[in-house]
């Protein structure tokens, strides 16, 4: 598998404000690309080079194997792009824009009219294709966004912060018209909403002040930021998870355990080892107990867990 | 891959939807026939305030066709400047304002074809109207006065002023090429124009190598009249020209390096 998008020390500097710091960045072709990272942290700086918005101030960047240049349209051939803010000509109709986009890219006037056709049902904007911008809420012009960034078919698509201003019914939808289009394009995507990126991204890059802190897949993320935790579930509710909790204190190997009123014990214990062990005599304790044990499993990260551990580590070194 | 024409179309729908085209047409129109109309009404304008201004005596020589054409190209001199500042400015600046600008920069078109086929559609804009313009004072002239005048001069100073708008708004291309907005990129145009007029004003000598010399009523009657030859437009058609090309040149340039 290639890489579609390569940045090789990619830097950016305002006078003396760096804003990208040398960032390197492999993404395999067919990948869905979580981008993340706290306000001002170099996101969208980074899209706006690969885009060939702005020019780096060190560094270069391949995407889909095409060096980009600021003001070169060559590596934009293979591209799509959604801005953060996604506004477009108020005066043409929601079709009118996708077609006028797809003669931008040369394709013939009965390819961009199916191509169009097609995307705004994609979208769930068919009804509205022939309705001036103009009269567009956000949500509809974000959509819109999403299908002018795919009318070339690209093999790249940046998208910037692509469910912001959708509902949930909204957010779902797209997230799996990302997850089918990644057959033939590689999508890369900047997000505060972690759970829709944990959903979607099989990769994902974790940048704060304009430095790359960690990347990598994201299974390969969880099982490295994993702890040593288990999620003990009680039959009942709050009472037995307590009583449990109370119990498991007591032994020296238990960090921490927490009930809830669903009757789970969130189990965080001194390492690994201890976790392996706990599994021969927590489920005998809880059986002495008079308890019921309903599910028993070793505590996985989510993304958004990762990201505030990663941040804050990084925060926790700086001031040591 | 060639993205002049898709450009060329969404420029000239926009002219149309947004209706910079009509106003354009009306204003120039409007400002044209008050050559021919006021020149008509002009002594009697003066006559019918005579009474007020007891103790002086106007005297206005007849009016003529030669007197209509050089008003109409007096007129022509500022407001159509006004009107092509405001058509304009926002081109380039306000499409990066709203957004639109990222949207099409980002597409497979190069940053040059965008400031052309902006100019182009605008110059066409104003060429066209300015002719109707021509048209309609020119026609109204002969229906308002007796007396003849030589149409085919007429129309080489129409040209001279033609050329002299299409400085003006490769001024006002750049100018909104580098500015965020608007409004900005406007009041330095209105400044450029100003500040070029100004200058040539203090140089007599070099005026009549400037595309403006048609707007000097001087120069404008000995060419309509026939006493200075019409190749004397030559020289100031070939600076217009030469001006534009650089201001235009300047626009790409900048805009080929800008981020945006």
């Amino acid at each position: 598998m290639s890489d579609a998008i390569v940045c090789e020390g990619l830097t950016k500097q305002y006078n003396s404000r760096v804003v990208l710091n040398n960032l390197f960045l492999k993404i395999p072709e067919n990948t869905v690309f979580g981008f993340l990272g706290p306000n001002g942290a170099g996101k969208t700086t980074t899209m706006k080079i690969l885009t060939g918005q702005i020019k780096p101030s060190g560094g270069k960047a391949h995407v889909a194997g095409v060096e980009v240049k600021i003001g070169s349209p060559e590596s934009r051939r293979f591209t799509g792009y959604l801005t953060e803010t996604p506004n477009y000509y108020g005066w043409m109709t929601g079709r009118e824009l996708l077609e006028w986009v797809g003669e931008l890219f040369g394709m013939t006037a009965s390819d961009r009219k199916a191509r169009s056709k097609e995307l705004l049902r994609l979208v769930g904007i068919e009804e509205a294709g022939n309705r001036k911008v103009v009269t567009y809420s956000g949500g509809m012009r974000q959509r819109l966004g999403i299908a002018q960034a795919l009318v070339n078919r690209p093999r790249v698509v940046f998208l910037d912060e692509p469910v912001s201003a959708l509902d949930p019914v909204g957010r779902r939808d797209v997230l799996l018209l990302l997850d089918r289009i990644r057959q033939d394009t590689t999508v890369f995507m900047s997000s505060h909403v972690l759970t829709d990126v944990d959903r979607v991204c099989d990769h994902v890059a974790i940048l704060d002040k304009g430095n790359l802190i960690v990347t990598g897949s994201t299974s390969e993320l969880k099982e490295r930021y994993s702890h040593p935790a288990l999620w003990i579930t009680l039959e009942g509710g709050y009472p037995e998870a307590l009583k449990l909790a109370e119990s498991l204190k007591t032994l020296p190997e238990v960090k921490y355990a927490i009930p809830d009123e669903y009757g789970r014990v969130n189990l965080e214990l001194v390492n690994e080892q201890a976790v392996h062990k706990a599994g021969q005599y927590i489920p005998h304790m809880i059986s002495e107990m008079n308890l019921n044990l309903a599910g028993y499993q070793a505590a996985i990260p989510n993304l958004e867990e990762i990201f505030i551990r990663v941040v804050n580590q990084k925060e926790e070194v700086k001031q040591a | 891959m060639n993205t002049t024409i898709p450009l060329l179309k969404k420029e000239m729908l926009e002219q149309w939807r947004t209706n910079k085209l009509i106003i354009a047409f009306v204003a120039f129109v409007i400002t044209g026939l008050q050559g021919p109309v006021i020149s008509k009404i002009l002594p009697d304008i003066v006559k019918n305030a005579g009474g007020s201004m007891s103790g002086m005596q106007i005297i206005i020589p007849k009016q003529t066709s030669l007197d209509a054409i050089l008003s109409f190209f007096n007129s022509m001199a500022t407001m159509p400047a006004l009107v092509m500042i405001l058509l304009a400015m926002g081109s380039i600046a306000g499409e990066r304002e709203r957004g639109t600008l990222v949207f099409m920069l980002t597409k497979p078109v190069s940053r040059t074809s965008v400031i052309l086929t902006k100019y182009f559609t605008y110059l066409a804009v104003v060429v066209s109207a300015t002719l109707v313009s021509a048209l309609v004072s020119g026609y109204y002239t002969i229906l308002l006065f007796d007396s003849a005048f030589q149409f085919g001069n007429y129309l080489m100073l129409n040209l001279t002023m033609i050329i002299f708008e299409a400085f003006l708004l490769a001024i006002i291309i750049l100018a909104s090429s580098l500015f965020k907005s608007g409004i900005a990129a406007g009041g330095i145009s209105l400044l450029a124009v100003l500040v070029f007029t100004t200058v040539i004003q203090f140089l007599p000598s070099y005026q009549k190598y400037s595309p403006q010399a048609v707007f000097d009523p001087t120069f404008g009657r000995e060419l309509m009249t026939g006493v200075a030859p019409l190749s004397d437009l030559f020289l100031p058609n070939l600076v217009g020209i030469a001006l534009t090309g650089l201001v235009l040149g300047m626009a790409c340039f900048a805009s080929e390096r800008r981020e945006i």
